[in-house]
């Protein structure tokens, strides 16, 4: 019963304090209803399902540029097709407006890059990968810092204390790695794979840094990342079992480090915009002789987008990627493998009602993927959806592998 | 607006008429008159260039405040309703950002074009990302509307050509019709635009926008009222000719000549 007190004292101070420190208090509700029911050419379901959305939002302080404003968002998802029901904290931030500083604290998605759809800068959240091509960032607990140096220079840094991998691809989508087992032994069993992801410690904090200067015309940035490989090198270690010729391969999912520097930056030129974004992934390996560490990388992008007149706009761009290739036995230097994808997008809104989307990715290994899309509204924040995929291409190409994996996803979604 | 009696301008090549076509002009333009009843009141501008000075002069607030909603009809008659805030600074900056629906909250642009800034940002929260809209892309449709972005701009004077081709009197004095040429320079969309501006008000009340020598849209502006002590029209709806397909802004909770700083009409206000 002594509580009463102490709780009665914080209320009058809470009450007392109340008229000043929330008098500017905003807030509203927002949130999401979907269902989504997907079909795959197999006859599988890829999601029969429903999402549900509530969000959070508010702000203190004066109207144009408030003392602070906050975020939070659950969701409570349940997919019979994926065998999952779950309620998650998504966003939840808060962020002070310190004169010309901006800092944000809290689970966050924070976005990086100028391209559309494959930015190669954009690295400092997890991302879900169930179901692949898609893969939808997630929030992650992140201090992100944004300064504004003038109108048209500013710095963000970011620290992210936990790492957190992005999900898998699905079971029905994952490729297991061949496990090659030294010449001249016999495996006699193979251990279940043991993941080593980092744990939270000071060394294993992430960071970024970008440099974004926009003056009139066009805009160009430079970032530099530390981090974690958000999907895991895999490799096999060989484990003698105790009888000679005999030994037991433990593979491991290891989450190497990353040291990313990138560029990205947009220019109009009359009618286009073109858009550009590289960056160079360095890892601990640089000549690929360590199966247990991902060999350096790089990925450039360049598009344009233009609208053509009472038509669609247009996306076009080539996406380049290359990766150190392991070194050969031999001790010979390794070469460098290269793959080339173009994607074109187009857009058309037939009505105020009526969107119509296409893309098509094609990868110069012949294989590809279409996804026509037509969205509808119904009436204020209700859209209806229906988007397909045609996968084409042989086996062992990007996408040949999912090509028994083309369908549809009907959806059905109310904003509030 | 009561049509009674109409002056016609001959097109500009046409206009060194003989002294006989001058008089009988002048005389058709007596019999005419007379015939309806009402002799065309005095104009006080007399060619397209003046009148059109004196649109751009027209007393304007130095910055305004206001909600807008905007409601978009199609051509079965079902609509569909948007809500904005917008902070402007004269014609040379402005901010617009939406507020409802929930599945377009946050979604904002920002225009500024003072001379020696000309740019349009857009800003959409789902990709938390300010993009650049590219010039022939103020053609496009402004948020799934029947205005595009050029539009929503406006129309500066010192952008067209302007040829005074009709006045006509109406019940509130004189209404011109001014036919505007977009120069090459400005990067619009239409061939052309048709104003019809009021004496009374020198507010556009009707402007038709014409592209590829066809009339493709039709701009009414109404609920003309004294505000903060200027005339502003408080109603603006744009008709996709053809299409049958109407979305009509209204402006409210109008605040006038307040200050707003510079950071308003920046990338960080935009994504706030």
């Amino acid at each position: 019963m002594r509580r009463v007190p102490i709780v009665a004292a914080l209320l009058m101070a809470v009450l007392a304090l109340a008229p000043t420190a929330f008098a500017q208090l905003r807030t509203d509700w927002s949130g999401r209803l979907e269902a989504r029911l997907g079909l795959e050419s197999t006859g599988a379901w890829t999601v029969a399902g429903a999402e549900a959305r509530l969000a959070l939002n508010g702000e203190v302080g004066s109207e144009f540029f408030p003392t602070a404003t906050f975020r939070a968002e659950l969701r409570a998802e349940a997919d019979a097709a994926g065998r999952l029901a779950e309620v998650r904290l998504d966003e939840a931030w808060g962020r002070l407006f310190l004169g010309e500083v901006e800092l944000t604290l809290g689970n966050q998605r924070l976005f990086w890059g100028s391209t559309d759809g494959v930015n190669p800068v954009d690295r400092l959240n997890p991302r879900d990968m169930t179901v692949p091509p898609d893969a939808e960032k997630l929030p992650v607990t992140m201090a992100h810092l944004r300064a504004w140096l003038d109108s048209d220079v500013n710095v963000e840094v970011a620290l992210i204390p936990v790492f957190v991998p992005s999900m898998p691809a699905g079971e029905d989508w994952r490729e297991e790695p061949a496990l090659t087992p030294p010449p001249g032994v016999t495996v006699t069993e193979v251990r279940p794979v043991r993941e080593e992801v980092p744990g939270p410690a000071l060394e294993n904090l992430q960071a970024g840094l970008r440099v974004q200067w926009r003056p009139v015309g066009f805009d160009l940035a430079a970032s530099y990342q530390y981090l974690f490989r958000d999907v895991p090198t895999r490799s096999a270690e060989v484990v003698p079992n105790g009888t000679p010729g005999e030994v037991a391969l433990q593979p491991v999912a290891r989450y190497d480090r990353l040291h990313v520097v990138g560029v990205d930056g947009s220019v109009t030129l009359g009618d286009v915009v073109l858009r550009g974004e590289a960056a160079y992934l360095f890892t601990s390996d640089p000549d690929g002789t360590d199966p247990a560490v991902g060999n350096p990388s790089f990925q450039v992008v360049v598009g344009a987008e233009t609208p053509i007149p009472d038509g669609p706009r247009l996306v076009a761009q080539a996406i380049l990627d290359g990766e150190t290739s392991d070194a050969p036995p031999s001790g010979a230097a390794g070469g460098i493998d290269v793959g080339l994808r173009t994607m074109l997008v187009a857009t058309y809104a037939a009505d105020a009602r009526t969107n119509l989307k296409g893309a098509w990715v094609h990868d110069f290994d012949g294989s590809g993927m279409l996804r026509p899309g037509v969205s509808y509204s119904f009436a204020d924040g209700i859209t209806g959806a229906l988007e397909g995929s045609v996968v084409y291409g042989p086996d062992g190409t990007r996408f040949g592998d999912w090509r028994e994996r083309s369908g549809a996803t009907a959806s059905l979604r109310m904003d509030f | 607006m009561t049509r009674r009696t109409r002056t016609v301008l001959a097109p500009a090549e046409a206009r060194q008429p003989s002294s006989l076509a001058r008089t009988l002009a002048a005389l058709l333009l007596v019999l005419a008159g007379g015939l309806l009843g009402a002799p065309a009141a005095a104009q006080a501008y007399a060619d397209a260039d003046e009148l059109m000075t004196a649109v751009d002069a027209r007393p304007q607030p130095t910055t305004l405040q206001a909600t807008m909603e905007m409601t978009l009809t199609n051509a079965s008659g079902q609509s569909l309703t948007r809500e904005m805030r917008t902070w402007a600074r004269s014609d040379e900056a402005r901010v617009m950002k939406f507020t409802a629906p929930a599945d377009i909250a946050g979604s904002g642009f920002l225009m500024i074009d003072d001379g020696a800034v000309d740019e349009t940002l857009v800003y959409l929260p789902a990709l938390d990302r300010v993009r650049r809209v590219a010039g022939g892309q103020r053609g496009e449709s402004f948020f799934g509307s029947d205005f595009s972005y050029e539009d929503v701009e406006g129309i500066d004077p010192d952008d067209y050509a302007h040829e005074l081709v009709e006045v006509w009197d109406a019940d509130g004095g004189p209404v011109y019709v001014v036919e505007s040429t977009p120069l090459p320079e400005a990067g619009f969309s239409y061939d052309r635009l048709v104003l019809e501006v009021p004496e009374a008000t020198l507010i556009p009340a009707r402007v038709t926008y014409y592209r590829d020598g066809e009339a493709v849209k039709e701009l009414t502006v109404s609920d003309v009222q004294e505000v903060g002590g200027y005339l502003l029209g408080l109603e603006r709806r744009m008709e996709t000719l053809g299409r049958d397909s109407f979305t009509v802004i209204r402006q409210r909770d109008l605040t006038l000549d307040e200050d707003l700083p510079n950071e308003v009409f920046s990338e960080r206000f935009l994504r706030r």
